[in-house]
């Protein structure tokens, strides 16, 4: 068992091989060695680790992706926004929580989660016109009328400009 | 594999061709939209948006569509300046090359200028998203139809700017516009002609650029080749982004098809859970509902519960009305077979009086049997209609009658108006004597003559007229007309009523069968009955009474035994010709010798 202390001082008991899902904590307890020492997360905060830790113990034992296998993945396969349904059901969140698990994910090095996180905010995105978008990351058009129908001929890059 | 496009390292000379666009002569309204304030909690969200770590971001946006880049790019300005910058180039070139199919961005546009001709759908000059928008991939422009007629013209249209063997070089240092639909060069833009479409400040910049350079014979061959390269990629790389295109729409609809059949099968599956006989009554092809039916069916979208729900209603009511249809023609159908047996077998007095099936078609009652009954009907049921038939028929043989004697009454009029008071013996009209008479004169000697032969021939009762053996019908039915052998078959009266209703098609009602007879035919009755030496008003049943006739004129196909309406249409027919000095004293004779019946 692996003691985690979250930034508001909640302890939290997991697995080794839960906790090892995140590359940060698997690299700590190797150079630590066996320790009964508490490790203590100061990024997370105990409600959005307790999704993290929900989320390992549901994809505990599976193969974690190494490096270089996601990189040539990046390459040679075109990405997909598809999302396996307990994931789906799992980031069902409000906004902040989503963007706290995806920090969190990237803070603690759990790419399968940080991936679920990105797909799931670019699948809020696809398809919806400028206003929904707006609307959905509460996001106000600043630009006057006449802007906004110049800005769509000009796309050339803002240094070229 | 194809060749690699040539990569030039000089630019064109145009670097900006929207900068160029000829825009429209009025401006599209732009909608004045409110600005919303800036709520405490946007502020937050926005600042929680774009607070995520900038690598967490590109990964995000890595799944996006160019279009949902160019849609991102254009929320506000923070968002612009993230994304129109060349620090986001690699995330632009991550989104365009995870794009299928897609070619690789030409060297003239950036990123998001590709992704935005490749996937906006807005007029490049007026802005407009309405009507049919198209994207010229060759010159890299997207016009409606307006602005395309203002910015894209064909060459010639501007020689007046200089003369033709200059205009006709500056065509070949540009791309030509695809509005040229099947000019199909996509190698070289050497073989550019003047008849071909140009974006027209294009156009008109190379015609300038050739002439800056037209002093230095070695300046100007070298910006020539250099352009005539720079246009030549560009118009293969054109070529390819039409391809992709195309493809793209092919794809689509190829898609959009199978959604459609899928959700036409889930649809059928849950017509058959319902019982409905699709096969039997579903709308065809040219039937009332067809189309509406097809469209319910056939969408390019996904079957739903929800979709079934909205729809079923549509279809049942649609389905039932179909079947109700088919079946109501079925048991016409039915009533129809039933009634011409009914009908044949009747005695020919009685069958006389039942109308042809397109008169019975309009009483009334069979609307309403056909409604009563046309889920099932009995044998019973049927028998009661024929009986409901007959009694409703009575005023049919009436109507016969009176028409057939009108018929004949006419036939005599116009007959008298031609030979006289005498029929049968055919005096010239009356001389132009009347010509020299005055109009009132003329007019009160008609009146009078009127008056005493109606005193003379005061009207007589139908029957009586048609009782005659004078009163023949010519036949016009479609049977008598295929088998028609020179001579017109005549028929008295009731066999004319029976002949034309016994072969009348389902349509045609006893209006339209009406028979008709000619004063020619009724003179070669009369004819006939005077080498008989019968009186021209002996009834039909006295001639019948004297049995089979042959015709005296000796021709094979009037050799007989001939009935007396035969004998009228033989002799009246231009193959009757006389033998000897009276035709119908032989006829008469023949009569007695080998039919051994005679007057």
């Amino acid at each position: 068992m692996v003691l985690l202390v979250t930034s508001d001082n909640e302890q939290f008991n997991a697995d080794k091989d839960v906790v090892e899902r995140s590359v940060l904590i698997k690299n700590m307890l190797e150079d630590v060695g066996e320790s009964d020492q508490p490790i203590p997360l100061p990024n997370v905060s105990s409600s959005v680790m307790k999704k993290v830790l929900e989320y390992c113990e549901h994809h505990r034992g599976e193969p974690l992706p190494s490096a270089d296998a996601d990189q040539s993945q990046d390459e040679t396969r075109k990405r997909t926004t598809d999302i396996s349904e307990w994931d789906q059901k799992f980031i069902t969140v409000d906004q902040e929580m989503l963007f706290e698990i995806i920090l969190a994910a990237n803070y603690l090095d759990i790419k399968s989660l940080l991936d679920v996180g990105c797909k799931t905010v670019a699948n809020m995105i696809k398809g919806k016109t400028p206003e929904e978008i707006r609307k959905l990351f509460n996001i106000v058009n600043d630009f006057t009328p006449e802007e906004e129908a110049q800005i769509k001929k000009e796309n050339e890059w803002a240094e070229d400009r | 594999m194809e060749d690699p496009l040539p990569e030039t390292s000089a630019q064109h000379f145009i670097s900006n061709r929207l900068a160029l666009i000829i825009p429209p002569a009025r401006p599209k309204n732009v909608k004045a939209r409110a600005k919303k304030r800036m709520t405490r909690r946007s502020i937050s969200a926005l600042k929680n948006f774009l607070d995520l770590p900038l690598d967490i971001i590109y990964e995000t946006f890595a799944y996006l569509e160019p279009l949902d880049m160019l849609t991102l790019a254009r929320l506000s300005k923070d968002f612009r300046a993230l994304f129109m910058s060349r620090s986001s180039l690699s995330i632009w070139r991550r989104v365009l090359k995870d794009t299928p199919d897609l070619p690789p961005c030409p060297q003239d546009l950036s990123e998001p200028q590709y992704a935005s001709l490749m996937f906006d759908k807005h007029c490049m000059a007026c802005g407009s998203t309405r009507g049919i928008i198209q994207v010229d991939f060759k010159t890299r422009l997207r016009f409606c139809a307006t602005c395309a007629r203002a910015n894209l013209v064909r060459g010639y249209s501007i020689r007046t700017h200089d003369d033709m063997a200059q205009l006709r070089v500056a065509a070949t240092i540009i791309p030509y516009s695809s509005s040229d639909s099947g000019y199909m060069n996509d190698y070289s833009s050497v073989e550019n002609s003047v008849h071909l479409h140009y974006f027209k400040p294009e156009l008109e910049h190379a015609i300038w650029e050739l002439r800056e350079r037209s002093p230095s014979k070695e300046a100007y061959d070298q910006f020539l080749s250099e352009q005539q390269a720079i246009a030549t990629r560009m118009i293969k790389e054109g070529a390819a982004m039409q391809d992709y295109k195309d493809d793209l729409t092919y794809a689509k609809e190829e898609a959009a098809e199978a959604v459609a059949d899928r959700r036409y099968q889930c649809i059928l599956e849950e017509m058959l859970k319902l019982g409905w006989e699709t096969e039997l009554y579903a709308p065809e092809y040219g039937e009332e509902d067809h189309a509406k039916w097809e469209e319910y069916l056939y969408q390019p979208k996904e079957f739903t519960a929800r979709s079934w729900r909205i729809i079923q209603p549509k279809l049942a009511a649609i389905y039932q009305r179909t079947r109700r249809r088919r079946l109501t023609e079925d048991l016409i159908r039915r009533s129809w077979g039933e009634y011409i047996q009914f009908r044949e077998g009747q005695e020919p007095e009685v069958r006389r009086t039942l109308p042809p099936w397109a008169d019975v078609c309009g009483y009334s009652f069979l609307a309403d049997f056909c409604n009563a009954n046309y889920e099932e009907c009995s044998e019973e049921q049927m028998a009661a209609l024929m009986v409901q038939i007959v009694g409703a028929s009575a005023g049919f043989a009436m109507r016969v009658e009176h028409e057939l004697a009108h018929v004949i009454e006419r036939s005599d009029e116009t007959q008298k108006v031609l030979c006289g008071d005498a029929p049968g013996s055919c005096t010239p009209p009356p001389s132009s004597h009347s010509s020299v008479c005055s109009e009132t004169d003329a007019d009160a000697a008609r009146a009078e003559k009127g008056k005493s032969r109606a005193e003379a021939h005061p009207p007589r009762p139908p029957k009586e007229i048609l009782a005659r053996a004078a009163s023949v019908f010519l036949c016009q039915c479609y049977v008598c007309s295929e088998k028609r052998a020179g001579a017109t078959r005549v028929f008295g009266f009731p066999d004319i009523v029976n002949h034309v209703v016994d072969n009348a098609t389902i349509a045609r009602s006893w209006t339209q069968l009406r028979p008709q007879t000619r004063p020619d035919g009724i003179n070669a009755a009369r004819d006939v009955l005077a080498a008989l030496g019968l009186s021209e008003d002996c009834s039909r049943e006295d001639v019948l009474a004297l049995g089979k006739f042959v015709c005296g004129c000796g021709h094979y196909r009037f050799e007989g035994p001939l009935s007396f309406d035969r004998l009228v249409s033989a002799v009246g027919s231009p193959a009757c010709v006389p033998l000897s000095t009276s035709c119908w004293d032989r006829s008469r004779m023949c009569t007695s010798s080998r039919c051994g019946t005679g007057g």
